[in-house]
């Protein structure tokens, strides 16, 4: 991981941290004036780098608002540009709360003001990240973080514990930025989702409420239902009777209901087995998973067998539950409105499966699905999602480029970015498929072509292909060259593009 | 109270990230590592491992083993 520290702090010590924990590259930038340091710094510059982090202290620098907010501005512009991830410590921002000092100093709420449409405007980038720093220095104490001797001599005002804690949170961050997002969480019942066990104890026995025995798994439940919101998929994964679960879930007063989880293996079967085949319906790979369960065989084993699988023991101790709970797994780096679609998607894709096995055939079922295609060509309000594609899709992308979204709007200048949105009788897909042509020198590339996995198995990749070439050859040209680019994770768009150099589509 | 030439040896090199040695007439002249990173490097690893603070003249004056130590066990006296 390539690093860049663009700091009016001195970060020698963090990248020294940094530099023990692993194989990360940082280089740092140092401006006495943070703001004229960002104003100087070139798009050259900036390249190469998968991480810019920005970092100021308002405790130990006292800017004024004015120019927080012209540093805020020029991150804007550099978010805009690069295609690197921006992280920026909060310790950006004026250090007193909303409102908190209002009455003695009266322009407080001005100065709030004039930030707030920076960081409106900088949280609608999806390259850019704010570091909660100060909720951790708040945790620890300032009184234990600050040495101010060093600061006034050197600009660096830490002490060593807060060097390590800082240190840590930035590898967590870039685990968080590199790794793919998770998907699915899979979720024991007895001792996980509630306090006891539904087979021994029955209905009246086991605990999931405001009780002492019962806040923790009550606090799990909730905090899980929020996870559901921003786009997580819940399964269950239980050894017990089926009845015995769905009648807890439906009698029960607990924050999670039988239907908030999207497959449900409640069974005696093997739990790595439960979790490849949910895996399978939800056509997503185990390494987007994360299992929790209170029992050390089950951990072990899947910690062993399926080691892509992030893995959570629950203990019955809050402290411990806390930490999972803050753990960077359960984030989400952008949410989009189809993040927020993601349970209403798959309760429709699992109707489908469903209705697949009543069919003859593959084609008959695919008749019965009535299809329809919706094809756009540079289509602005479309760029950002078409940005997102191309740094989150992995399965079938001919070409991992990733684009920013005003590379995507620099290309369309040029070339044609179609996209392809797709429903069908039972829904909504979303926008689902990009494909990018070059045009170069009266020569057509195939440069990218990639789909969601949610929209595989269709053969909807093979009309929207078909339908963007006619568009081409009915202009007086076709596609010469496909840019393909094999990755470790994109099996399903190599087997379509050996299938298409056999026989291609537009001929 | 104080500190032996062998701990303080140790923590220059966890300060430095290399092999220092150091003796009591090593001066930061004659010991190419001890450039100012290194001295802030220095510092915040005396901070922690003593638990002491030092003022900003002091870590002004600190140009030799001989004057770290000496700050040190008149620091670590009081």
């Amino acid at each position: 991981m390539k690093i860049l520290f663009l700091s009016d702090i001195v970060l020698e010590p963090i990248a020294k941290a940094l530099k023990s924990k692993g194989d990360n590259q940082v280089s740092i930038s140092f401006h006495e004036d943070l703001l004229g340091g960002l104003f100087n710094i070139t798009l050259e510059q900036l390249q190469g780098f998968d991480l810019v982090y920005i970092h100021t202290d308002v405790r130990f620098k006292k800017h004024s608002s004015d120019k927080i907010s012209g540093i805020l501005k020029q991150l804007v512009r550099l978010c805009s540009i690069s295609t690197a991830n921006f992280l920026c410590a909060d310790l950006i921002e004026l250090p007193f709360p909303k409102g908190v000092l209002s009455k003695g100093i009266g322009n407080v709420n001005d100065a709030w003001e004039s930030i707030s449409n920076e960081t409106t405007a900088l949280n609608q980038h999806p390259n850019f990240y704010w570091f909660n720093l100060d909720q951790h220095f708040r945790n620890l104490g300032y009184d234990n973080i600050y040495t101010y001797s060093l600061g006034h001599l050197y600009q660096m005002p830490y002490n060593k514990k807060a060097i390590e804690v800082f240190a840590n949170l930035i590898v967590q961050w870039i685990d968080f930025l590199v790794c793919p997002e998770k998907k699915v969480i899979v979720l024991d019942c007895d001792n996980t989702l509630w306090n006891g066990i539904i087979g021994e104890d029955g209905l009246t026995g086991i605990r999931c409420d405001l009780s002492q025995e019962g806040v923790q798994f009550y606090h799990l439940q909730q905090f899980l239902l929020e996870r559901k919101n921003i786009g997580f998929l819940l399964c269950l994964c239980s050894k017990n009777n089926e009845d015995d679960v769905k009648e807890a879930f439906e009698t029960l007063n607990m924050p999670l209901k039988w239907d908030d989880f999207i497959v449900k293996k409640v069974n005696w079967e093997d739990k790595s087995l439960n979790i490849k085949s949910i895996a399978q319906t939800l056509n997503l790979g185990v390494d987007s998973f994360v299992f929790l369960d209170d029992s050390d065989f089950e951990v072990q084993s899947i910690r062993s067998l399926l080691p892509e699988v992030k893995v959570f023991q629950i203990h019955k101790d809050y402290q411990e539950f806390l930490k999972i709970t803050d753990s960077f797994v359960f984030c989400r780096k952008q949410l989009s409105a189809e993040d927020l679609r993601k349970h209403q998607q798959y309760i429709e894709e699992a109707s489908r499966k469903r209705d697949e096995g009543s069919f003859e055939s593959m084609d008959e079922y695919i008749k019965s699905l009535e299809i329809n295609l919706d094809i756009r060509c540079n289509e602005p309000a479309d760029f950002e999602r078409v940005s997102q594609l191309t740094q989150k899709t992995n399965q079938f992308n001919f070409n991992k480029v990733p684009y920013s979204t005003a590379e995507i709007s620099e290309i369309a200048s040029q070339n044609s970015i179609y996209t392809l949105r797709v429903s069908d009788k039972y829904g909504d897909y979303g926008l689902v498929g990009v494909i990018i042509i070059l045009h170069k020198n009266n020569e057509v590339i195939l440069h990218n072509f990639l789909m969601s996995c949610r929209a595989l198995g269709r053969r909807i990749e093979k009309d929207f292909l078909r339908r963007v070439s006619k568009e081409i050859y009915e202009s007086g040209s076709s596609i010469i060259e496909t840019q393909f680019v094999k990755t470790d994770r994109n099996k399903p768009a190599e087997d379509f593009y050996l299938q298409l150099s056999k026989q291609p589509i537009w001929e | 109270m104080g500190i032996t030439i062998e701990k303080l040896q140790d923590i220059f090199r966890s300060a430095f990230s290399s092999e220092v040695e150091i003796n009591l007439e090593t001066t930061k002249d004659n010991l190419p590592d001890w450039d100012s990173i290194n001295h802030l490097n220095l510092i915040v690893e005396l901070e922690d491992g003593l638990n002491i603070h030092f003022q900003p003249d002091e870590i002004e004056s600190m140009k030799s083993v001989k004057v770290l130590l000496d700050l040190i066990q008149k620091k670590s006296n009081v």
